[in-house]
């Protein structure tokens, strides 16, 4: 799993996952995309009326998401038919072509990696959550999208990757789309418990 | 505060959003008056009140502000006999309510919601152009969802929203044309 260490060019050979990403897409069901924008507005603006706290509400997504994350994992791999990577590089386009693709329908590029593969920035366009948001000032620090970084978090951690997820970048906050940093901090080994546990 | 953006606002005096309970959401007028004045305008920017009596342009302010009061009656007497003639076929209701009123330069024209949020414009007797009025409302009604899809929005509370502000002095200005 060490990332070797590649040339940039790795990031225009994104058009088999890409293919995944439409072919998966395809496949899962669909909703009317106004009833999650909707009903996501409904989640946060509900959690802002209980904590009072800007803060502790983006603790909350990111919490919330961490539990969809841990979960949809294993729907992903399984219906998405990729192979496992080899390299960080090959993770962040998964993440990026295949997995936002699926179950944002977005279009998401890896815009920037470390050399060691380890630290990545996810961009995209037309955040179906944010449609028709506006930030009130007294939540200019609010990271809306938050949830999205849980479930990125979640999901890496159910294969062992241990990691710091960050929203950098949202269209409500004046920027043209969305950006996510994910860091891979650790890789943790596989541990088999004994069977008398 | 109100901004001039320095375009012809001319015909369009003024746009008021008002809801069920006949309580404004947002009053944008434009008076023409206003417009002569842009650069005194930006010099009291450094005062706290969006309506600051201040210069010719408030006078006209007050009178679009009463003519809208008026135009409420006007609406409300509208709906009423709507109300009774379209009793045996209600999928027939119209939300463009047409000419509420004509009065001293200015012509009012009204448009209603399905959940009675009501639409009214002031136009300029000399230019109005009525072709272009129903669309208007249209665009306003489309504006005014936009807002309500916004989580963040009190249904009616009076409107603050940047993007709608915008939106509704952008198609003011095309109206002008």
């Amino acid at each position: 799993k060490q990332a070797l260490a590649r040339q940039p060019e790795v990031m225009s050979s994104s058009k088999p996952y890409a293919r995944l990403g439409d072919v998966a897409f395809d496949k899962m069901e669909k909703i009317n995309a106004e009833l999650l924008t909707m009903t996501y507005g409904a989640l946060v603006t509900q959690l802002i009326k209980d904590y009072q706290d800007v803060g502790m509400v983006n603790q909350e997504l990111e919490k919330m998401g961490y539990n969809i994350g841990c979960r949809l994992v294993d729907e992903f791999l399984a219906k998405s038919n990729v192979d496992s990577c080899a390299t960080f590089q090959e993770t962040a386009l998964v993440i990026a072509k295949v997995a936002f693709k699926m179950f944002l329908g977005v279009n998401c590029d890896v815009t920037s990696q470390s050399s060691d593969g380890r630290r990545f920035d996810l961009y995209f366009k037309d955040n179906p959550l944010t449609q028709f948001v506006e930030l009130p000032p007294k939540c200019a620090d609010l990271d809306y999208s938050n949830i999205l970084c849980g479930v990125v978090r979640g999901a890496l951690q159910m294969v062992q990757f241990v990691s710091e997820v960050k929203l950098t970048k949202s269209e409500l906050k004046g920027d043209t789309g969305t950006g996510i940093r994910v860091t891979i901090k650790e890789v943790l080994k596989e541990s088999y418990k004994d069977d008398d546990e | 505060t109100m901004t001039m953006m320095g375009e012809n606002y001319a015909k369009l005096a003024c746009v008021a959003v008002i809801g069920k309970q006949n309580e404004p959401l947002l009053v944008e007028s434009f008076p023409q008056q206003r417009q002569q004045q842009q650069q005194q305008q930006q010099q009291q920017q450094q005062q706290q009140q969006s309506k600051a009596l201040t210069a010719d342009g408030s006078e006209e302010e007050l009178r679009l502000f009463f003519h809208v009061h008026t135009a409420l009656d006007v609406l409300e007497e509208k709906l009423a006999a709507n109300r009774k003639s379209h009793a045996s076929n209600p999928s027939a209701r119209e939300l463009f309510l047409g000419l509420l009123f004509s009065v001293e330069d200015f012509r009012v024209f009204g448009y209603v919601t399905n959940t009675n949020v009501k639409f009214v414009i002031v136009t300029y007797m000399s230019s109005a152009n009525e072709g272009a009025i129903k669309p208007f409302f249209r665009q306003l009604h489309e504006e005014y969802l936009r807002l309500l899809g916004n989580p963040f929005y009190k249904i009616n509370d009076p409107i603050e929203s940047e993007r709608f502000l915008k939106s509704i002095r952008r198609m003011s200005a095309r109206l002008t044309r």
